[in-house]
């Protein structure tokens, strides 16, 4: 698209050229902008300077030496483009000739040959004036060719490889020749400045292959002329060095004393020192040596190489003694490579180039875009003098330079990459600036706008006044580039959009230098185009916060229960942090079933959201006070929180075999309330107390006929209390009150034994690393499910139906045995009873305690009771029964069924009855063994056919029927 | 104190029957907002049990919802909170008692709307008290919008209304405040923002899309003013004292219009339109969306 232009291409590369000395004399000094801001590190020349000064002062401390003062160096430094050149040009065309000759030394004529040839020039002098000694001119190039050698073997060269093969070429007759011709031609180029610029002639491709034939070095033929150029270039340096050596050194002094004698003071003015090779380092080292001539030098210095090449190049590899020996020393440019005072005067710098720009006498025709039309109102834009800029858009392109990727701000990027990139291009100046790689994007303020004009927002982005609330701009400069505006952002004549954000960044003054922006600007890069966004943890963060004000996703517990006591299975992978990826290359790893993560795209629906969460983390606001529209955040986090909420529960599901957070505590709660003593067949309950009741008095298992169900219900039992506090997180709203929708809906859904069996097929190796905790316990899981899935293979172990005819025999055993005592002599039995601690002494057993309480309980046992106990064991006779002929029997039912008969397994006439046959059994073991059947000394005593008596009596009083 | 006569209301014609009060309603003198032990959650479960009985007594509804602790409370608190929250569903008239002791009563939903979600229902029978400190619980919400507060603590409720009119109407305390901010949140009527601790009164979309369900059943698309004004006599206030649509409630129109539940427009010739998100509106449209079983 083309735009409304009203300058000449050929007259803006004219006048926004670089390079100061491409400009004619008048046009450099209407387009020069004073430097009101150079930072004074130090000077030694008299006068009160203030830290910053100006180029005015800067000439008047130039000026200030004494004719014959030894020579007297100046540093300038500043980054590339920062206006080194610039000062020299200004300080050339400026200075006193009355007093001084300026010689301006451009980065152009880098060769220290054409530098003595200048110096000459200046001053009058002829080659062939100059008096110095010279050796023969064979000599001086065998001694150029020879340095050549030493030069490629100490130095080395990447092409010359290796140095030995070109030793003969160097050291040849032939090449000498070459030498002196070149010399000799040197000589003659003395007068003709113009010639100067030319490459210097010695060797061409022909003599070149020449020479390589002769002294036997194959050329491959793709590179011999990248090899000639590197020998020309080898012997080139070399012959520098000779003419230094024997000429320049002299020639430099004397041309000083000359000038002197004229009665003025040569300047030299050094743009660069870093193009000038190596008779930079030479010609530096000489001006060092203050009684070496009377030269005024001022020396441009890129400020990278000052500390580097300049360092390394100096004898002790500082700059000590360079400084100690420096006048004064000038810097353009900060630490950011920034250009002093150049932000403050930005506009005033663009409007001079731009009304010169404009100036030319023959304007070119107006160019229209065909897609629109101009109004008056337009025109008056047009003829602003900052047209196609604005103040806001000079300072803000002149802020978002970069080189390289780091933030500079020099006049020569900013004439390049924005005043005449913009006055070139034929897109619209806010496009071209979108566009150029030397301008990083300003982030985007105003709020993502519902149109999908780009050049829209591309002029507000660049041209558009912060204010308060929103970001405006002349509505007339969008008009006249054709951009169309909906209606509803008309406010007075401009444009406006609301601002992105409330909080305490907007009262800063915008510069994308702030972290902030910076920020900012990734964000909308990764908004816009996906790819890298190095600073996406302070946009995770604020979708984290947001997502936490609705909760925890990671936890499983029901959201409604109130109870201080619930505790909750969590997913626990990682650190306190929501994992969050952001998807598109950011860098994020992506989520995936194993590792779930919140996952944001950068759909554009959810632009304006992602920007307020990036406001949010950054303000450490209220989210009131961040977001536009609260319910429609919330909505989106909502979203978000329950598709990660949903894949956690599919990942513990898919862990679990298929058993759900809600099963899975139902399941475990379930079984341990069996183990504590509740059947559940009314219900679910949650026994508060059961934790302090002894494993074996509430299981239903018996130790010996149920060995593994019993010792894996004793392992799981310990996990009783953590397991109800779960319960109630999961069903239950308080202590006592159940979550009824919530406990019925997984109740009427769930298949117990199903869910058994998935628990008993889990491997609990694998389930090691399983990503939960119970909270606030800080539990793993794992250690629970451990127990649980050795109880729930037990359960699955156990045969019922043959436990169930075990029960029965055994109930049938004690029916019948208690059936016999209904009809005891309790007073022979009591009688009996008595004689057996006399009976344990005489024999010598020792007597226990229990026996006493077993002998005191059954003494006391009344025949009620023992009627009582008689028809509870009946009854379950008749319930085992009865359960049989049913031919189904679940865990769940045989549980039931073994807490019936828990009270009168438990009874204490078992105890007591077991007890007793135990001492009896003793008594008698004892006894015999004692006295001997065979010697007979003691079984036809009367005392032991009284004690067998005895026995044998309380034995059928206590012996089934 | 004030007398049981001002729990004689008139409803749209229809004649509310009185609490009886006395021996056999000890509790239905308590203010609503005294009951500071109670949530939501409490209050729609017993009434939806309730509901679901058609009648029912206490002992019913306690083997129902109680969890079986297996420990004998000799201070009966085993169903404390179940009486509390019949209490208060006598006291909003939700559910009525017959009989005259509580434990030997029977209770039944006497619900003034029909086909009205439970936090709406709820909240209209409390906009129908006619006591002003019964009704504190919407007179707090309507003083909240009509000052157009947006982000509020229990405890700034508390200084707000001790500034406000209704500073006499009984000792305001932070109990009282804070049992108000969960029964809105849970209602909602507003948002607990759980990292801040702070809520913001923005009508939860559920409960929004709901009441214009309610009030739009008859009409596919009405004008907006009109649904204001239907909501604010029938369940929540939505003006601020200028007559503007509080900051809250025009955001969540705007959020419901953005995802697509209901269609916000403007029609020239209608008399009272209102400026949302800088776009005029004057009605506002349902739309049927298959996800929303409609």
């Amino acid at each position: 698209m083309t735009y409304r232009k009203l300058w000449d291409a050929a007259r803006v590369r004219e006048v926004l050229s670089t390079e100061s000395r491409q400009k004619s004399h008048e046009l450099f000094l209407r387009t020069h902008s004073p430097f009101r801001r150079i930072r004074l590190d130090f000077c030694k020349e008299l006068g009160n300077y203030s830290p910053f000064i100006t180029e005015d002062d800067i000439y008047t401390i130039i000026h200030t030496a004494p004719l014959d003062a030894p020579n007297r160096l100046f540093f300038v430094v500043g980054e590339a483009g920062s206006g080194k050149s610039e000062l020299c040009q200004w300080l050339e065309y400026m200075a006193d000739n009355t007093t001084r000759i300026p010689i301006h030394i451009p980065r152009s004529m880098t060769r220290a040959i054409y530098v003595a040839r200048l110096l000459r020039s200046r001053l009058g002098i002829i080659a062939s004036d100059h008096q110095s000694q010279h050796a023969p001119p064979g000599m001086r190039a065998r001694h150029a060719a020879l340095t050549a050698l030493m030069l490629l073997y100490e130095q080395g060269n990447d092409t010359l490889q290796p140095a030995a093969k070109w030793e003969a070429l160097l050291t040849s007759e032939r090449l000498a020749e070459h030498l002196v011709l070149t010399l000799s031609r040197t000589e003659d180029l003395g007068e003709k400045l113009d010639d100067a610029n030319q490459a210097m002639p010695l060797l061409n491709s022909e003599v070149f292959k020449g020479l390589c034939t002769q002294y036997g070095i194959v050329l491959p033929e793709c590179e011999a002329p990248l090899m000639c150029e590197a020998l020309n270039s080898l012997v080139g340096q070399a012959l520098e060095h000779v003419l230094w050596l024997s000429d320049l050194r002299a020639l430099l002094s004397e041309l000083s004393d000359r000038a002197i004698v004229l009665g003025k003071r040569p300047l030299l003015l050094i743009e660069d020192i870093t193009a000038f090779q190596a008779s930079g380092d030479l010609l530096l080292d000489y001006l060092l040596d203050l009684t070496s001539g009377h030269f005024d030098a001022v020396i441009g210095l890129t400020t990278g190489f000052e500390q580097s090449q300049l360092a390394r190049n100096t004898l002790d590899g500082d700059l000590t003694h360079i400084h100690q020996r420096l006048r004064a020393r000038f810097v353009l440019t900060d630490e950011d490579g920034q250009a002093y005072s150049l932000e403050d005067t930005i506009v005033e710098f663009a409007r001079t180039y731009l009304q010169e720009v404009k100036s030319s006498p023959a304007l070119p025709t107006i160019t229209h875009s065909t897609s629109f039309t101009t109004t008056p109102d337009a025109d008056n834009v047009i003829e602003n003098d900052l047209y196609p800029f604005t103040d806001v858009a000079l300072r803000r392109a002149f802020s978002c330079l970069r080189e390289d990727g780091n933030r500079r701000q020099t006049p020569r990027l900013f004439i390049e990459h924005v005043l005449a990139a913009v006055l070139l291009a034929d897109d619209i100046p806010p496009r071209t600036l979108d566009h150029s790689i030397h301008l990083e994007q300003p982030p985007t303020l105003f709020r993502h706008l519902d149109t999908e004009d780009e050049q829209l927002q591309s002029v507000l982005r660049w041209y558009g006044t912060i204010e308060e609330n929103a970001v405006t701009m002349d509505q007339r400069l969008a008009t006249a580039w054709g951009i169309q505006a909906p209606t509803d952002m008309m406010v007075n004549g401009r444009l406006h959009a609301p601002r992105s954000y409330r909080g305490t960044p907007q009262d800063e003054v915008f510069s994308p230098t702030h972290t902030w922006q910076q920020e900012l600007r990734e964000l909308q890069c990764w908004l816009d185009h996906g790819g890298a966004y190095p600073s996406r943890e302070t946009l995770k963060r604020g979708v984290e916060q947001v997502m936490l004000q609705l909760g925890d996703p990671r936890s499983l517990a029901d959201r409604d229960s109130l109870s201080v006591a619930q505790a909750e299975i969590y997913y626990a992978r990682g650190d306190e942090r929501l994992p969050i990826s952001l998807t598109d290359n950011s860098g994020d790893i992506p989520g995936d079933e194993v590792v779930p993560k919140v996952t944001i795209t950068r759909h554009p629906r959810e632009r304006r959201i992602l920007e307020e969460l990036f406001y949010y983390a950054l303000n450490n606001a209220e989210l009131a006070d961040t977001s536009e529209n609260v319910a429609l955040t919330l909505s989106w986090a909502q979203e978000h929180w329950d598709t990660y909420h949903g894949q956690i529960r599919t990942l513990l599901a898919t862990r679990l075999n298929g058993v759900t957070a809600e099963q899975f505590i139902f399941t475990t709660w379930r079984c341990l309330a069996a183990l504590a003593g509740r059947s559940w067949m009314t219900g679910p309950s949650i026994p508060r107390d059961a934790e302090s009741l002894p494993y074996r008095s509430t299981t239903p298992w018996d130790e010996h006929s149920h060995e593994s169900c019993f010792r894996a219900g004793e392992a799981l039992y310990s996990w009783l209390e953590v397991t109800r506090r779960l319960f109630i997180g999961a069903f239950a709203f308080r202590d006592t009150l159940l979550n009824l929708q919530g406990f019925t809906a997984t109740a009427t859904s769930i298949d117990v034994d199903s869910v058994l069996r998935n628990l008993a097929l889990l491997s609990v190796a694998k389930l090691r690393t399983i990503p939960f905790k119970i909270r606030p316990m800080n539990a793993n899981l794992h250690d629970l499910l451990v127990p649980l899935q050795r109880y729930a293979a037990a359960l699955l172990e156990l045969d019922g139906k043959q436990q169930l005819q075990n029960d029965l025999k055994m109930a049938k055993q004690r029916a019948g045995h208690l059936k016999q005592q209904l009809h005891i002599d309790m007073a022979a039995f009591r009688a009996q009873t008595r004689l057996l601690h006399a009976w344990c002494g005489q024999v010598g057993v020792s007597w226990r305690m229990e026996w006493d309480d077993a002998i005191t309980t059954l003494n006391s046992l009344s025949t009620d009771e023992l009627t009582a106990l008689h028809a509870q064991v009946q009854d379950a006779v008749d319930i085992i029964s009865a359960r049989l002929r049913q031919d189904m029997c679940t865990v769940w039912d045989y549980q039931e069924i073994r807490h019936r008969l828990r009270p009168i397994q438990q009874h204490r006439y078992w105890a007591a009855e077991t007890a007793l046959q135990t001492l009896l059994r003793d008594l008698k073991r004892v006894a015999q063994d004692r006295f001997p059947r065979s010697r007979r000394t003691f079984v036809g005593t009367e005392s032991y056919r009284e004690l067998r008596a005895t026995l044998r009596d309380i034995h059928e009083v206590m012996s089934d029927a | 104190m004030f007398s049981i006569g001002e729990h004689l209301l008139q409803h749209r014609g229809q004649l509310v029957q009185p609490i009886p009060s006395g021996r056999g309603n000890p509790s239905v003198g308590r203010l609503l907002i005294s009951h500071i032990t109670l949530r939501g959650p409490d209050l729609r479960q017993t009434y939806a049990r309730i509901v679901a009985h058609n009648e029912v007594n206490l002992e019913t509804l306690h083997c129902e919802v109680a969890l079986d602790t297996n420990v004998q409370n000799q201070f009966g608190l085993e169903d404390a909170i179940l009486r509390e929250t019949i209490n208060f569903l006598l006291i909003t008239r939700l559910i009525e008692q017959r009989g005259e002791s509580r434990r030997k009563a029977s209770f039944r939903a006497t619900p003034l709307l029909d086909g009205v979600e439970f936090p709406l229902l709820l909240l209209h029978h409390i906009m129908t008290l006619t006591d002003a400190r019964q009704r504190a619980p919407i007179l707090i919400h309507r003083q909240l919008i009509s000052d157009d507060i947006l982000s509020f603590t229990p405890a700034s409720i508390r200084e707000h209304m001790e500034r406000s009119q209704y500073r006499d109407l009984f000792t305001w305390t932070s109990e009282k405040t804070t049992f108000w901010s969960h029964l809105a949140a849970y209602l909602g009527l507003a948002r607990r923002l759980e990292r801040e601790g702070r809520y913001l009164l923005i009508p939860q979309l559920s409960l929004m899309l709901a009441a214009i369900r309610y009030e739009m059943r008859q009409a596919q698309i009405f004008p907006l003013a009109l649904l204001l004004d239907a909501l604010e006599e029938n369940f929540f206030a939505c003006y601020t004292r200028q007559r503007r649509i509080h900051r809250g409630l025009e955001q969540t129109l705007i959020a419901l219009n953005h995802l697509g539940h209901i269609r916000l427009s403007h029609e020239s010739d209608t008399p009272r339109s209102f400026t949302l998100a800088n776009h005029r509106v004057s009605h506002i449209q349902l739309i049927h969306r298959q996800e929303d079983g409609q």
